[in-house]
């Protein structure tokens, strides 16, 4: 009784016509969607619920044809013919036609339609080709094609319904493939080989469709052929090569396939489409002739991406600040609740000063990404890849590496797997190679932590902030080195043709909030997420480093010492403890509090009159009259007495804050961290590293942002903390240890080194060897190394 | 104070254990046996069929 009958439906297309847009729509899904082609490069599953049953939608990458030339085509054509890992062979499709381009669009509808598989064909950008002034009769074109048309908007989320009704229906009823008007000899030798097809089916183990016996009568290579050449032997292939003779009757197969297409697609046309002649260039073409012009276009992609940098330094500081300030009283709380001890520490400079050390730089990471979204949303991408093009020609890769290269700047991830687009093998592995000297964005914490401490707020001809400018360099370090790995490479071992770059201009969009803002969501979310679990669980680990063994022997130590000089005070001294929220009761309280007040109005006045030095003098001299004042008015009997005793109290709690120091300090030096440390700390030298940064660096190799973390962790361990815990960007810039020199080298280093286990686990899936990962690793590191060295050495005897 | 221990060494092996976890899972991403999970930079849901 219960008979429900499952369906698979795949979504086929172009690049960059909204499939991934519509597949979210239809599904609740969260695809990457964005104003560029290339955007999808793997296939996924979605669920559509209908009324009486649930469809399995699969969202495809774009390809323009059926004859696969790059990886991410030849995922799409695996999907529509069910050879796709983990899931069915589609018995319906959905082809996705973008109205404002739709002859050329149409020629994949052609091969699909072939199939005779149940189809429906959604039109997208119907907006964009009414603004063009191309109006389409769909009644007309369903007839021509012998398939349902449905126009929506999916970010409008307009007309899904009807589609859905619409698929509905189709799939209950059995389809017709397309019949073209092929040449006789050509028609007959996809039939002769179809045939061919299905004896050799049985091995196969499947039925080809017919239009694959089309595709393997006009494609000279391809992983099918390879296939049937494999289980047929070469008998196969002699009669393919007769087949394909007679078909041709001298002339190119290939082209014979697309006149006999381009002319369907004509009288389709003449019947469905009409176009109204606008007057003029199209806003698009006005602002495509300043973006990809060769000076303006540069001028303006140089402005854009100073303005990105500048940006993340301008609005991220105070927000930096309030996640900063709320992590410090976190663990103010935590450390005026616990008992001093292991868990203590483990909270306090384990785990909230590794997590919170990273996540500070959230509102950084936020903006990045804003501005990502916000320019692959407008379309800002493909004219950035297409004004690189000639750069790019020069290192012997082309614009199409540009887009992969550029979103690695957000994540190295992605940027590897975006050269799928790219159809020359070695194109492909030299864009892979290249993509993880890309800063993506968790170098950024890196960057900006030593950029704030070293250098100087200032601007530069008066009007460019520093600090931006200095990030603004850290991004083309990576760059700098790549061109010559590029060239290297291009040259040698991966040498290729250079094939011209054709890329479709996407029309521009306005940014659509909602996928601005969701992306942002998502973004935050993730480094949320990464920062709660493996930097936190890594975190976790560096702590429990750096605190074992906490050996008794030098627990006792220093409790001898700490012993010594308590019993050269008197107790009231060692036992005071001021209070200075509650109202003081003796002198010696009264003398305290009288100081502290003092203390604090200083620091105020500092803040106060940061800009005016003069005003501060006076001020100073004034907060300072009002305390000797205020002392006077606390003579009494015991005045003298008291003061000395608070005169002792403070050296004695300096000389016991330092013992404390002392005994954290060596605890962390006798931890297993710092055994590790010492051990490597010659090789680290050089460099201008002490051992803390050495091991710090070491611990970032799973995941870069790990150093932030774990400077904050050694920072905690390594020195008995204040009353108010200060920002590893001031401990930084108190600690001797580190100049600009130092800042400069570690920031060089972490540009170039390949410290991403993700990454390079990628690399090993998407060019299938370990060759290529591993030599990666090998290169980047030593590279990394070697250019940390040089930049120290240089710097520092530059004086920095 | 035993508790203290106690709890200290939960949280280390719960680390240890999840970034073994990690590495594995890694492993797996490079076979293409799973989607990688590393930067997040794709937070594509692939809805369950
Ligand atoms: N104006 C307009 N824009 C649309 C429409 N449908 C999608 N878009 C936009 O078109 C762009 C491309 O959308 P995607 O869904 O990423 O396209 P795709 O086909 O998945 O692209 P690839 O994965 O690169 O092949 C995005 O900027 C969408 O917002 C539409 O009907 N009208
Ligand atoms: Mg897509």
């Amino acid at each position: 009784m219960n008979r429900t009958d499952r369906h698979t439906v795949a979504l086929i297309g172009n690049p960059n016509t909204g499939k991934s847009s519509l597949f979210n729509a239809l599904t609740g899904a969260r695809q990457k969607i964005a104003n560029f082609p290339g955007v999808t490069v793997e296939a996924k599953l979605g669920v559509l619920k209908l009324e009486h049953t649930e469809i399995d939608l699969i969202d495809l990458p774009g390809t323009y044809s059926l004859a696969a030339r790059s990886p991410d085509e030849r995922v799409a054509i695996d999907g529509l013919l069910g050879r796709a890992k983990g899931m069915a062979k589609p018995d319906g499709v959905l082809i996705v036609v973008d109205a404002s381009s739709l002859d050329r669009n149409l020629y994949l509808a052609t091969q699909v339609l072939e199939f005779g598989l149940p189809t429906v064909l959604v039109l997208t950008m119907v907006d964009v080709a009414t603004e063009r002034g191309i109006s389409i009769d769909m009644d007309k074109l369903s007839a021509a094609l012998g398939a349902k048309v449905v126009a929506v908007n999916s970010p409008k989320g307009e007309n899904l319904d009807i589609l859905k009704q619409t698929l509905h229906q189709t799939l209950h009823h059995p389809a017709k493939p397309l019949e073209l008007p092929y040449p006789e000899d050509f028609r007959r030798g996809v039939d002769t080989l179809y045939q061919q097809l299905c004896d050799i089916g049985i091995k196969l183990g499947y039925t080809p469709a017919r239009p694959e016996s089309l595709r393997l009568l006009v494609d000279a290579s391809g992983p099918f052929l390879e296939e049937c050449e494999e289980v047929a032997g070469p008998e196969f292939t002699r009669q393919l090569h007769e087949i394909r003779d007679k078909a041709s009757g001298g002339r190119s197969l290939a082209l014979i396939e697309s006149t006999a297409r381009y002319g369907q697609i004509g009288q389709w046309m003449l019947q469905a489409k009409r176009t109204q002649n606008r007057e003029g260039r199209t806003l698009t073409d006005k602002i495509d002739a300043v973006l990809t012009h060769k000076l303006w276009g540069t001028l303006v992609f140089v402005l854009v991406m100073g303005l990105i940098f500048q940006s993340i330094y301008a609005w991220a500081g105070p927000l930096m600040d309030i996640i900063d300030s709320g992590f410090g009283a976190l663990g103010d709380l935590v450390g005026s609740t616990l008992a001093d001890g292991m868990l203590k520490s483990l909270i306090v400079d384990g785990i909230i000063a590794g997590v919170g050390g990273v996540l500070i730089f959230l509102p950084q990471i936020l903006i990045l990404f804003l501005f990502i979204a916000l320019l692959e949303d407008i379309g800002y991408m493909s004219r950035a890849a297409f004004l690189m093009d000639r750069l790019m020609a020069r290192f012997g890769l082309s614009g199409r590496s540009f887009i992969p290269l550029l979103s690695s700047f957000a994540c190295n991830i992605p940027g590897v797997m975006g050269a799928r687009v790219i159809e020359d093998r070695n194109t492909r592995l030299t864009t892979i190679f290249l993509a993880p000297f890309m800063s993506c964005s968790a170098r950024l914490p890196v960057y900006t932590l030593f950029i704030a401490v070293f250098v100087p707020a200032q601007k530069v001809l008066g009007f460019i902030p520093l600090q931006g400018l200095v990030l603004f360099a850290m991004y083309w370090v990576g760059v700098l080195f790549a061109i010559p790995t590029a060239l290297v490479l291009k040259r040698g071992i991966l040498k290729s043709k250079v094939t011209p770059f054709l890329m479709e201009m996407p029309s521009y969009k306005m940014p659509r909030a909602r996928n601005v803002l969701r992306v942002l969501w998502d973004r935050g979310g993730s480094f949320v997420k990464r920062a709660g679990t493996i930097i936190l669980a890594l975190s976790i680990v560096v702590w429990a480093a750096a605190y074992f063994p906490h050996s008794d022997e030098i627990e006792q130590k220093y409790d001898a010492q700490l012993e010594a000089l308590q019993a050269k005070y008197e107790p009231a001294v060692v036992e005071f403890e001021p209070d200075f929220e509650a109202e003081p009761q003796n002198s010696l309280e009264k003398i305290a509090k009288a100081h502290a007040d003092h203390e604090a109005a200083i620091a105020e006045l500092e803040e106060e009159h940061a800009e005016d030095e003069e005003a501060l003098k006076a001020a100073v001299l004034e907060a300072e009259s009002a305390l000797v004042k205020a002392l006077d008015d606390l003579r009494s009997a015991d005045f003298e007495t008291a003061s000395g005793q608070y005169e002792a109290w403070l050296e004695y709690t300096e000389a016991a804050s330092a013992i404390e120091n002392d005994r954290a300090g060596d605890h962390l030096e006798n931890s297993y961290l710092g055994v590790m440390g010492k051990a490597i700390e010659p090789a680290v030298r050089p460099l201008g590293w002490d051992w803390r940064i050495g091991m710090a660096a070491i611990a970032s190799f799973p995941a870069r942002e790990v150093i932030v973390g774990t400077l904050g962790i050694i920072f905690h361990l390594g020195a008995e903390e204040d009353e108010e815990s200060g920002t590893l960007r001031e401990t930084i810039s108190n600690d001797k240890s580190f100049s600009l020199a130092t800042g400069l080298s570690i920031m060089v280093f972490f540009a170039l080194c390949a410290q991403c286990a993700a990454t390079l686990a990628v690399m090993r899936r998407e060019t299938n060897s370990w060759k290529w990962p591993i030599t990666s690793f090998v290169y980047m590191t030593s590279l990394a190394y070697v250019a940390a060295l040089v930049t120290y050495q240089v710097a520092h005897a530059l004086g920095g | 104070m035993l508790i203290e221990v106690a709890i200290t060494a939960a949280v280390i092996t719960a680390a240890v254990g999840f970034i073994s976890w990690r590495v594995w899972q890694t492993l797996r991403v490079s076979k293409g046996k799973q989607a990688c999970g590393g930067c997040g930079a794709c937070p594509a849901k692939t809805a369950k069929p």
